[in-house]
């Protein structure tokens, strides 16, 4: 999963990848309800829980790319 | 004492060394007792043991190739630094080339992400990734800024 969004982070010059080690930032797995990792947050709106393979994860993130209203 | 091995460090070594072709500044954001001290903010000693290793780790790893070159910033005393990189917690590292700096890690990349961690310095080094062409085909479509946020554990 990190290797995959930090590919995304490298090959797209609109995409940021933070990978995030969450029980050091307690804080975040409050605001954000993370309950079970891996978790993503997809420009602070869109949530998935769990792994997801490559073909699921790049949806998402194009649709956060693309949707005007956002 | 050392955060990373003898038998780790000849690993990524030669890992590095193979994989590294341009260079790459880890640029990290932490916290100092002496600075945090001085905005009368108290750091519990298990952070600053915690923000201590990370620093440690990075400077080990910097250290085994001379692509490599490691920044390290005061987050309370560079605020310019933090404004530029939107960095809103720490320990923060930004594996930097040229001026790309979207991939980032948040705490220290140890136990099951260091290996990721390593991998992402030669990727970002090469400018290589690996997706399906599916995959960098709707990444052409992204047309406006997108921030993943992983979450995940070391352990």
């Amino acid at each position: 999963m990190a290797s995959l969004a930090y590919s995304m982070a490298i090959a797209s010059p609109w995409v940021t990848a933070d990978v995030v080690e969450i029980s050091e930032f307690a804080e975040l797995a409050l605001k954000y309800g993370v309950i079970g990792v891996p978790m993503t947050i997809i420009n602070e709106t869109t949530r998935l829980r769990g792994s997801l393979s490559e073909a699921n994860f790049i949806e998402p993130v194009v649709k956060a790319g693309t949707d005007r209203s956002s | 004492m050392a955060v990373i091995t003898d038998t780790e460090k000849t690993q990524i070594r030669g890992l590095l060394e193979r994989g590294l072709t341009n260079p790459v500044r880890i640029i990290h954001f932490t916290s100092y007792e002496q600075s945090l001290t001085q905005s009368l903010l108290v750091l519990p000693a298990q952070a600053q043991r915690y923000y201590e290793e990370t620093r440690q780790l990075l400077a080990e790893v910097a250290s085994v190739s001379d692509k490599l070159s490691l920044e390290v910033h005061d987050f309370a005393a560079d605020p310019e630094g933090v404004g530029h990189y939107g960095i809103d917690k720490i320990p923060a590292t930004l594996l930097v080339k040229d001026t790309n700096h979207r991939v980032r890690y948040f705490g220290l990349p140890s136990g099951y992400e260091f290996s990721t961690f390593v991998e992402a310095l030669v990727d970002v080094s090469r400018g290589t990734y690996t997706l399906f062409s599916e995959t960098q085909e709707k990444l052409k479509l992204v047309i406006q800024p997108v921030h993943i946020q992983l979450f995940t554990t070391t352990h």
